[in-house]
């Protein structure tokens, strides 16, 4: 692919996942519980992790987040976003490279270490142990969401036209 | 490879299992102190079963009723402190992020914890 062509390419994936975390920060689920959330925009980051590779998934990610940081928020949900991410693509990168999970598979781990490093930058910012409260709560989500995102980012990976 | 996935998602659902014992297990029934802390330094102790307003510095606004602890009253964003479930149990916190400001049920069985852990 032509190094333009991709570098558009790319620039409409971070306008994607930017669309994807506005719309679903207007869907409410569980306000009670902080970090909790649908994660849509992580469609595009399994997508490019299965179609393109790791680097462009983490560079979408991050120029994503930055964005969306300066737009709607602040340095300190930068800085959950951030961690979050980076580790849910560390360990998805791992999965799919000792290729033993399907895109769901990874696609939970993915959901679990995100909110895994929200937490770990959280307990730093407030340090109580008692963070670790919210512990089974953030991985059952991040199982529950990440299986949403896994099926429906296959279905993605398999049918969509992108970066062939 | 669907299978393989199985066993991932049985292994997180033990891990969470496992968690959730454990801190039900550490947690007391009659906790009868509230700790307030702001930016990890002590805010102040309350006697849960007194009824009283406090408010932390000019930011939250917390209320004991009913031996129970709730945030009234925060100024941030996300307003997951307001919304929280009152606390009443060793253990149980509510966390305002933003401001830096936690919610403490203490009482003995948490603290010997805490100083035998250190």
């Amino acid at each position: 692919m032509k190094a333009t062509k991709r570098i558009a390419m790319l620039g409409l994936m971070v306008t994607l996942a930017l669309i994807l975390s506005y719309v679903e920060s207007m869907i409410p689920v569980f306000v009670g519980i902080p970090g909790i959330k649908l994660g849509l925009a992580n469609l595009v980051s399994v997508f490019l992790l299965y179609r393109t590779s790791f680097k462009e998934a983490v560079l979408v990610s991050v120029v994503r987040i930055l964005i969306s940081g300066f737009m709607f928020g602040n340095l300190m949900s930068i800085s959950f976003s951030m961690a979050g991410s980076i580790l849910s693509l560390l360990v998805m990168c791992i999965l799919k490279k000792i290729n033993r999970f399907s895109v769901i598979g990874v696609s939970i781990a993915g959901g679990c270490m995100h909110n895994i490093g929200q937490l770990i930058v959280a307990a730093f910012v407030v340090q109580t142990s008692k963070l670790l409260y919210y512990l089974p709560v953030l991985l059952i989500s991040g199982l529950i969401t990440g299986m949403l995102i896994g099926v429906a980012s296959g279905i993605l990976i398999k049918r969509l036209p992108f970066f062939t | 490879m669907k299978k393989r996935d199985l066993y991932l998602i049985i292994g997180i659902v033990i891990v969470a299992a496992v968690c959730w014992a454990m801190l039900m297990l550490l947690q007391n029934e009659h906790g009868d102190q509230l700790q307030i802390s702001v930016n990890q330094e002590v805010y102040g102790v309350y006697n849960l079963n007194e009824e009283q307003v406090i408010a932390i510095g000019d930011t939250n606004v917390c209320e004991i009723t009913n031996g129970s602890a709730v945030m009234l009253k925060g100024e941030c964003p996300d307003q997951v402190c307001v919304h929280s479930k009152a606390i009443k149990k060793t253990g149980q916190t509510i966390i305002c992020m933003p401001n830096k400001v936690v919610l403490e049920i203490i009482g003995i069985s948490s603290e010997m914890i805490d100083t035998i852990a250190e």
